[in-house]
């Protein structure tokens, strides 16, 4: 391309807001949020746990990186429809000037842009990417305030922290992000180094949350970890005084979480196999492993979960289900309303 | 240097070039790389390729696939995995939906299409598989039913 090809800054579309996620956090009532997850969180599981009274979804992290220099990236990383909204993606950089450029790019498909500050993965860590940012506190406050300084209020920038052993050093972070226009803040209450098989610190939101309010009432923070159950919304957001609480773990498992089923529906099952037939683009393995989740969540016996992970294709997966279950498909009537398993 | 201020050093990037976003990191090693930056005029390109020519991202909503849009697919370069997917995807749609007859025509005419292509590369031959699994199963499903018709 000449540079006399260049792309008018006229023809890049304004940043969209269809559904602002603000409003919803600040509407009084908890707000659920599916949090994004590696490899996950793409179109037919967002579409899913729309399905079941999820208020906000995720996109899984994107390498800002990749996106703003590689089509193919851009391909595989991030699929969209109309009915995609409120959509948060979320942005894995570790650079202002990539930033800026991701978000020039994404802004007009998405509802917001959050910046991961949480994944604590080694390879991600080491590029000054994630979790990092949260130990790079110049660095990360920089990039909001560039985002928020370029596009005010017509972008939602959140971000997505873990916290520091020195909890203060948190309180600080926040109430800097605050003050460059951070929309809202969401707290994954472990460290970089906590397991997730440790209990989530809702002492630590807590403290996190009133500190914020204190300084700026009307910030939104949402809790991040050990949501599983609907029951878990109530007891975080009453504990933590939070406006939103985020399930990741959990609604993998069970993305009916938030419509209060304690275990996964078999109407997921049938919708999510619709949602990624019909949408497309989605690795078989991801949908192998995204079924997997839902039936452990659901009890079934293991021996017969181990024959599933056997397949080797999607028609080979599809015969399986076929084989010991009664799929309906969507043209049938009372397609994803079951909630029992129907075994043949 | 303490194990803490090893691990921060390792976690703060360096920017080198704020135009470029060219980036200076450590790794565990101790190693120093650089990610490459991209010059105003590589992003203006990939401005152009992102908003003029695929037209944002890719869009998928409910009902999207057709015949018209499979054929127009078609035309793409299919030695690319990502091509070859949107045409197996109207494949895994029509045995969804139990179309066998359907689907094996059109498994026939996927193998024609992926042909030249299956050059010994495992992930073609993936594929290749595929369709052939779906076309013996959607010729027996064919039978069955019209001895069920018969009966």
């Amino acid at each position: 391309m000449n540079t006399q090809d260049e792309l008018p800054h006229s023809l890049i579309p304004e940043p969209r807001r269809r559904n602002d996620p603000l409003q919803l956090l600040l509407n009084g009532k908890t707000t659920t949020i599916a949090g994004p997850m590696v490899r996950y969180s793409k179109l037919p599981f967002r579409q899913l746990v729309r399905d079941y009274n999820t208020d906000i979804v995720y996109s899984p992290m994107i390498l800002a990186r990749e996106f703003v220099r590689n089509s193919n990236a851009r391909l595989f990383d991030f699929s969209t429809n109309y009915k995609d909204t409120p959509l948060v993606v979320q942005v894995g950089v570790n650079n202002v000037t990539d930033l800026l450029k991701f978000v020039e790019m994404v802004a007009p498909y998405v509802d917001a842009i959050g910046i991961n500050c949480g994944c604590p993965i080694r390879e991600q860590v080491r590029e000054g990417i994630g979790c990092a940012l949260i130990y790079n506190e110049e660095l990360l406050i920089d990039m909001v305030h560039a985002v928020k300084r370029k596009y005010g209020d017509k972008l939602r920038l959140e971000t997505k922290i873990r916290i520091h052993d020195d909890l203060q050093r948190t309180l600080k972070l926040c109430l800097n992000l605050c003050s460059v226009g951070v929309d809202w803040l969401t707290i994954h209450g472990r460290t970089k180094v906590t397991r997730s098989s440790q209990p989530v610190k809702l002492d630590a939101i807590k403290f996190l949350t009133t500190g914020i309010h204190e300084k700026y009432p009307d910030k939104p923070v949402v809790a991040n970890g050990d949501c599983f159950h609907l029951d878990d919304v109530k007891r975080i957001q009453e504990y933590t005084g939070v406006q939103g609480v985020m399930a990741v773990r959990g609604i993998l498992a069970n993305p009916a979480l938030f419509a209060g089923y304690d275990k996964c529906p078999w109407s997921c099952i049938e919708r999510f196999w619709y949602y990624a037939i019909e949408f497309g683009g989605l690795p078989y393995q991801l949908i192998q492993h995204h079924l997997f989740c839902m039936l452990e969540n659901m009890n079934i016996s293991k021996d017969l979960i181990k024959e599933m992970m056997n397949a080797k294709s999607l028609p080979q997966l599809l015969d399986w289900f076929d084989d010991h279950f009664y799929l309906k498909r969507y043209t049938d009537s009372n397609f994803g309303e079951t909630e029992e398993i129907p075994y043949r | 240097m303490s194990e803490v201020e090893r691990h921060n050093v390792l976690m703060k990037p360096q920017t080198l070039d704020s135009v470029t976003g060219e980036v200076l990191v450590r790794k565990s090693t101790g190693k120093q790389r650089i990610r490459k930056g991209q010059t105003v005029e590589q992003y203006n390109e990939q401005l152009y390729q992102y908003f003029q020519v695929e037209k944002g991202p890719m869009q998928t909503p409910e009902g999207w696939m057709s015949q018209d849009v499979m054929n127009a697919s078609e035309k793409n370069d299919l030695s690319l995995k990502q091509n070859r997917l949107v045409l197996l995807n109207w494949a895994y749609k029509m045995y969804y939906l139990g179309e066998w007859d359907k689907c094996d025509k059109y498994c026939l005419h996927l193998k024609d299409l992926f042909g030249p292509y299956n050059l010994g590369k495992k992930k073609i031959q993936k594929e290749m598989e595929e369709l052939d699994y779906m076309i013996e199963k959607c010729q027996l499903k064919v039978v069955a039913k019209q001895l069920q018709d018969n009966l």
